[in-house]
């Protein structure tokens, strides 16, 4: 760095902002040598800018730090015992909208349209939550929740429009059963796209990692 | 450094060797920094999760092929890209999902909900800071591998260059070099994204969105 015995001033000074940029860049790593810091301290005595530029770039070094903290808090969660585990609590949010849809018309179609027992198994197919049969053994209608829940969380589920009626068919009983489409709006990129309205295929996100037993 | 490094060549030794409990400690040792690896390198539509428990399977399952113990490191980075390149190319190449672009609050599409905001001061303070680092994250994501991930390797606790030059196989120098490019590079994408026009700037700052 003080090697250069240009007498240019241009080139001298440039020379030595690049000695005070690889100072700082050392100094915000904590890799800055004694030396460097007298340099540094020597630098800034002749440019106090320096002082300031060395607080930011800090400040903006903690920031990136904490966001990535942040990021990758959930790898302290991922220990070698717990890989099975997890997986499988994975799996009801990555289970696919639209198979979340066809169990819940089916789900739905059983029940008479009757929403308000929610809780409620169906004999023959997936035990209700409560029902001692695993806490994994959610109904249908949890596990759409979850997907749409999941889905928002991590910002490809934007909301569920209103349902479209299909058919009604009365029952013995006297209530109705009825046939209906739920609809969910969901975020998708596409290599190329579809024109709006057209039909599209349902996007997989993990196709070909069913191989592993966890997905979809 | 010293001791540290003295410690994880009894693990490795230990681990290579089928110690188990060697092998949980050698892996929480290391998770984090193999976390900011998969987090520079991972498709986007995977979750950082899923592909960190996919190293961990293979960690356990390979370590007894490690012939070295100083090569720990660069051998577990591979391990690491492997798994991310693995899941890159089973990902349907003509549609696929996308999730972290749409997990800045900033960068909602139309039509999504975000969260009520409460109104008071503190609080939308701190919601604004963590959007600004969340779009300092998001902008460090969008720099060319070779600079990103150093840069991530450098936030976790502190990776001094030494431990980071270990990890990806390269001289101090570059790695210093390369630390100090992709932040300039940073601050310059971060300057040009100030001066873009906001479209969202119509309405009251505080009302919730």
């Amino acid at each position: 760095m003080t090697t250069n015995m240009s007498p240019d001033n241009n080139d001298a000074s440039s020379e030595q902002e690049l000695e005070a940029e690889r100072l700082l860049e050392r100094i915000v790593d904590s890799e800055a040598s004694s030396e460097d810091r007298a340099r540094f301290e020597l630098l800034a005595d002749r440019e106090s800018l320096l002082w300031r530029t060395l607080a930011l770039r800090q400040q903006e070094m903690a920031v990136l730090a904490e966001s990535v903290a942040q990021r990758i808090e959930g790898a302290e969660q991922i220990d070698l015992s717990l890989g099975d585990e997890r997986r499988r609590i994975n799996l009801p949010v990555t289970l696919s909208g639209w198979a979340a849809v066809v169990i819940l018309g089916l789900w739905w179609g059983l029940l008479g349209g009757g929403g308000g027992e929610g809780g409620r198994g169906v004999d023959g197919l997936l035990p209700a939550a409560n029902s001692g049969a695993g806490a994994l053994a959610l109904t249908a209608q949890e596990y759409f929740r979850k997907y749409l829940e999941a889905g928002r969380r991590e910002g490809l589920v934007i909301g569920e429009l209103d349902p479209i009626l299909l058919q009604t068919e009365p029952m013995s009983d006297g209530r109705h059963r009825i046939r209906f489409v739920r609809r969910i709006e969901e975020y998708a990129v596409v290599e190329s796209p579809p024109a709006v309205g057209e039909k599209t295929e349902t996007p997989h996100a993990t196709e070909g990692r069913q191989e592993e037993g966890a997905r979809f | 450094m010293g001791s540290r490094d003295s410690t994880d060549e009894e693990l490795i030794t230990r681990a290579r060797e089928g110690d188990r409990a060697a092998q949980h400690q050698l892996w929480r040792f290391h998770r984090r920094w193999v976390a900011a690896i998969v987090l520079a390198h991972r498709p986007r539509s995977i979750e950082l999760d899923d592909l960190l428990q996919d190293v961990a399977l293979k960690f356990i399952g390979k370590i007894h092929t490690l012939r070295e113990s100083r090569a720990f490191r660069p051998w577990l980075r591979q391990i690491t890209l492997n798994v991310c390149r693995g899941a890159g190319r089973s990902i349907k190449s003509t549609l696929r999902l996308v999730s972290d672009d749409r997990r800045d609050a900033t960068h909602r599409e139309p039509g999504s909900v975000a969260a009520p905001v409460p109104a008071t001061g503190g609080v939308h303070q701190q919601l604004e800071r963590r959007e600004a680092a969340e779009r300092l994250l998001q902008q460090a994501l969008t720099l060319p591998i070779a600079y990103r991930e150093p840069l991530l390797l450098r936030c976790v606790r502190s990776m001094s260059y030494k431990q980071i030059s270990d990890v990806l196989g390269l001289p101090l120098t570059t790695v210093e070099t390369r630390l100090a490019r992709a932040r300039r590079m940073l601050r310059q994408e971060i300057s040009a994204a100030a001066d873009r026009p906001r479209v969202e700037s119509a309405g009251d700052p505080a009302e919730p969105r």
